[in-house]
């Protein structure tokens, strides 16, 4: 028997089942990816979080741009190579609008963004900004250098989430025996929130919670970690990413996002609908560069596709193959709902988890 | 299927592969058009062996070549997969208008030069100017015809038990592209492998009868390829993650971006099913190349069962590998 198999069946005999949610999209592609998954003994049950940030993005917000687009001239959209795909109203998406000509442009940092909006003053920018607390410091210090060189031309339309609140959210939205036993925390989150911002969860769910990093080792150790805790019947946070992330997270980083950023009252997820405190929003002392409020964004109702089960999926109550709609009509080809656009998706870990055979 | 074409549809994929089965074979296919990437066509009581190619790189200069360069080592590479020795070229310049002479001249200095050193002659060409379209480019399309290195050379495909032999490391041409394009602040010089594989491949090409099939790692990457393999020849495949061979700085720059060394474009390396008896030797004939001195076995040919690729993975475990289906889009973080 392989030896991380044989140590985690192990740990399986000193206590029945294992529900261990990773909450995060890049946990559950690192589980597929790196073969862990197939090693698991059955005792140990993994249910995938909502914590991929292009899954949880209701597809009104891309729907707006592309109107956007259509009707602003010269208007550049720049996103994050994942949000191009998203399926919108009659399986639009900013991929085919830019087939159609529309001007999106593909970044990999927002400062790219501060570049295009100096080289080119006569065209509009507008940055989509998505993402957790991770990639919340690069939006507000593209903001701050927006606003430093008093551009004109550029603004951000701030779709960031947090992950506590996501945490609570989904684990309100299950009954107690769904619930998982423990949670796997973003590793790359907490390198900026801290470890403390766990705590209360931990302590209300009385669940163990680790923040783990992101190579399978990382992500195997954490289970340990968590099974370890549950057979001693113990909970609290643990650091398995010692390596890298310091129990206080990055200070500057926090105070950046305090500068620039505040809470939204309420921002609706796709699969756990409307969670309090749970987005970003620009301050407004940044108003000139909120793109909500420079262009009056309009909102359409974008219907999810009636067979989609991203919703349950992202909840941890389904699994992406309870989905009639999986790997048969929703392929990374073409998604039907954002689970199988990213590869951080549940729906696409598992279609390559199953080789994309159809 | 879509109402027009996507760029999805040119990335080598299962789509590139849908629009051939139902736009063009359809009307196009007759008994002698190769699913392969070169043709083998009797002439005359001999036999000639002939591929075509077109070149849309973006930047037409990138670190370690230019399109002149790849217009002709990509026409030799696929052409030495049905083993094929090349003699005659034919070129077609489409260039952009504003294209800058400077940078002409150096792609037909790299052609010249490229040509020279794989002893091939230019026999006919065109030239067409299109309007400009933004950034100034150009497009080179380029038909290759030679003749068989070996008459008695067969190559029926990869049998179950094949090894699987790569010449070289990964990843490097995709990520060097890439990293041009977007101007990515890489701070090493990642630069590109293409280049011809006719000093590497033609002393094989000339004796072994062990070699089964080749096929150039370009579009579509290793994960492409070998699911076409799959579906052509009805078999499967098991690779080894660790076996795998790109450089360090290769494999961290594709991490970084969440891009699957599986499936990059290459422009230098050979995919290889060699009978298993043989693989060691034929290891060694490459390694002796300086071409080929990274060479590695990555996996074997198995029967085809329910899955068409299967990865042992680092730690052990097993995963399917799947037909790259869409664009190499980076993850957000």
């Amino acid at each position: 028997m392989n030896k991380i198999t044989a140590a985690l069946e192990a740990l399986t005999q000193k206590r029945a089942s294992f529900k261990i949610m990773e909450f995060c999209g890049g946990h559950t592609h690192s589980l597929v990816n790196s073969g862990l998954m197939s090693l698991l003994p059955k005792a140990i049950r993994m249910i995938h979080g909502p914590g991929c940030p292009v899954c949880v993005l209701p597809a009104h917000h891309i729907q707006a741009v592309i109107d956007l687009l259509e009707k602003t001239s010269n208007l550049t959209v720049c996103v994050y190579g994942d949000l191009l795909r998203i399926p919108t109203l009659r399986g639009d998406s900013l991929l085919t609008a830019q087939s159609r000509g529309k001007s999106v442009k593909m970044v990999y940092s927002p400062l790219e963004v501060l570049r295009l909006a100096e080289a080119d003053p006569q065209k509009e920018f507008l940055f989509m900004a998505i993402g957790f607390e991770t990639s919340a410091p690069a939006t507000a210090t593209l903001l701050t250098n927006a606003k430093a060189r008093k551009l004109k031309n550029l603004s951000v339309l701030c779709l960031h989430v947090l992950t506590p609140p996501a945490i609570a959210g989904v684990m309100e939205a299950l009954d107690e025996e769904q619930r998982p036993h423990a949670l796997i925390a973003p590793g790359h989150v907490s390198i900026v929130t801290g470890l403390e911002v766990y705590r209360e969860f931990s302590e209300r769910y009385r669940i163990p919670i680790v923040a783990s990093g992101f190579e399978g080792s990382d992500i195997w150790e954490s289970i340990q970690i968590a099974c370890e805790c549950l057979i001693k019947k113990e909970y609290g946070v643990f650091n398995q990413y010692t390596r890298a992330l310091p129990a206080s997270g990055n200070l500057r980083a926090q105070k950046l996002l305090e500068e620039v950023f505040e809470v939204r009252p309420v921002f609706v997820w796709r699969g756990l609908g409307e969670v309090k405190n749970s987005a970003l929003t620009l301050r407004d002392t940044w108003a000139p560069w909120d793109a909500e409020r420079r262009f009056q964004l309009q909102y359409r109702d974008v219907p999810e596709h009636p067979g989609c089960r991203c919703g349950s999926i992202l909840r941890g109550q389904n699994s992406p193959p309870d989905c009639r709609l999986f790997m048969r009509a929703c392929t990374p080809r073409r998604p039907l709902g954002s689970c199988m656009v990213s590869s951080e998706g549940a729906c696409h870990a598992y279609f390559l988890l199953n080789g994309g055979i159809q | 299927m879509n109402t027009f074409i996507e760029r999805v549809d040119g990335t080598g994929g299962r789509s590139t592969h849908k629009l051939i089965e139902e736009i063009f074979h359809p009307l196009l296919k007759n008994e002698l058009l190769s699913p392969n990437d070169a043709a083998i066509a009797p002439w005359n009581s001999r036999t000639l062996i002939v591929t075509t190619d077109a070149h849309v790189v973006e930047p037409i200069i990138f670190p370690g070549g230019d399109i002149g360069k790849l217009a002709v080592t990509g026409v030799i590479n696929d052409l030495l997969t049905q083993g094929g020795r090349p003699l005659y070229i034919s070129l077609t310049f489409i260039l952009d208008e504003g294209l800058a002479l400077t940078h002409l001249k150096q792609v037909v200095q790299s052609i010249s030069s490229t040509l020279q050193q794989n002893s091939i002659r230019l026999l006919c060409a065109d030239t067409k100017v299109v309007p400009a379209r933004g950034q100034p480019g150009m497009m080179i399309s380029s038909t290759l015809f030679g003749e068989p290195f070996n008459q008695s050379l067969s190559l029926p495909g990869p049998k179950a038990g094949d090894k699987l032999i790569v010449t070289a490391p990964l990843g490097a041409h995709g990520l060097a592209l890439l990293s041009a394009r977007e101007n990515l602040p890489f701070e090493t010089s990642i630069v590109s492998d293409c280049q011809s594989l006719l000093p590497l491949l033609a002393p094989l090409l000339l004796e072994s009868r062990s070699l089964h099939c080749l096929r150039d790692i370009t579009r579509g990457g290793l994960a492409g390829i070998l699911h076409e393999w799959s579906q052509q020849y009805r078999v499967g495949f098991e690779i080894d993650e660790t076996q795998l061979p790109a450089r360090a700085e290769v494999r961290a720059g594709l991490d970084l971006l969440g891009i699957d060394l599986l499936e990059v474009a290459n422009e230098g390396v050979m995919l290889m099913a060699v009978e298993a008896n043989s693989a060691q030797e034929v290891l060694s004939q490459l390694r002796a190349s300086p071409l080929g001195s990274e060479a590695t076995v990555i996996g074997e040919t198995t029967l085809l069962n329910n899955a068409p690729l299967v990865m042992r993975t680092k730690m052990g475990g097993k995963r399917l590998v799947a037909w790259p289906e869409a664009l190499n889009l980076p993850r957000i973080c």
